[in-house]
């Protein structure tokens, strides 16, 4: 039941984050910020998965992910 | 005026020609995706702890631990024995399921003993006098590689007088 909460709640925080730095477009992404996202990407796994290993864990926090993108798509 | 590049065409790129049902089946996909969402919601994979309870009449036993697990958690198992009599040899046996794929990473408070009986986990509580209880933390976590679904069994004993018996299902999802 947490995993799907926690990656709620990190989608939209993620979603947040983006709104707030700013910088959309690949073009004026510079190495530094390439560099963040793989960082970012590492510490949200740690937070949405913790230690749990499975599969269906894996597609819970995916199918979380996915089912926001898509209603977030759709509101704007 | 521009031309179409060569792998798109007007017919099925512009006007979507044979793709009207597309967004319908996406929509269906995506109730599709939903389903097992709310399925975790509601606890279908673990990990809510689940209590039961047998109560006999020299004492009583709850076990508060998910039903429902996946590789690689960690999570708690509570016992908690009510001595509604004096309980001199207060022992809990496990099955070997509570420990066949699983890691015990601690036991609180510390058993006076740990033993194999016939196979089985016997832990010695010691003496519980009447009307006060005890209560045991296990804390485990799912070896990454174990999967299925298995009974454990939970004994209580006072000595060699057993008491009462708790079966419980253990799933863990892949």
């Amino acid at each position: 039941m947490d995993i799907v909460l926690r990656a709620a709640a990190v989608f939209f925080f993620i979603l947040f984050l983006t709104r707030v730095v700013g910088r959309r477009e690949l073009s004026s992404l510079e190495p530094f910020d390439l560099i963040m996202l793989v960082v970012i990407g590492d510490f949200v796994q740690q937070g949405v998965t913790q230690n749990d290993m499975s599969v269906t864990g894996a597609v819970l926090a995916t199918g979380t992910i996915g089912f926001f993108s898509v209603v977030v798509a759709w509101l704007r | 005026m521009a031309s179409v590049p060569d792998t798109l065409t007007l017919k099925r790129n512009r006007d979507l020609v044979g793709m009207e049902r597309r967004p319908w089946t996406r929509r269906a996909l995506l109730v599709l995706l939903c389903l097992p969402l709310l399925a975790a919601l509601l606890n279908a994979f673990g990990q809510r702890p689940h209590k039961t309870e047998v109560s006999v009449a020299p004492a009583s036993l709850s076990i508060y631990a998910p039903k429902r697990v996946r590789g690689g958690l960690y999570y708690e198992s509570r016992f908690h024995v009510v001595a509604h009599e004096e309980l001199k040899d207060a022992q809990l046996v496990f099955s070997s399921e509570w420990g066949e794929g699983l890691t015990i990473n601690t036991i609180e408070p510390s058993p006076v003993g740990a033993a194999s009986r016939n196979g089985d986990l016997s832990y010695d509580l010691g003496h519980i006098p009447a009307g006060e209880s005890y209560v045991l933390f296990v804390q485990q976590q799912v070896n990454p590689t174990t999967v299925g679904r298995r009974t454990q069994r939970t004994e209580l004993w006072d000595g060699d007088r057993h008491l009462l018996t708790i079966e419980r299902p253990l799933t863990v999802w892949p």
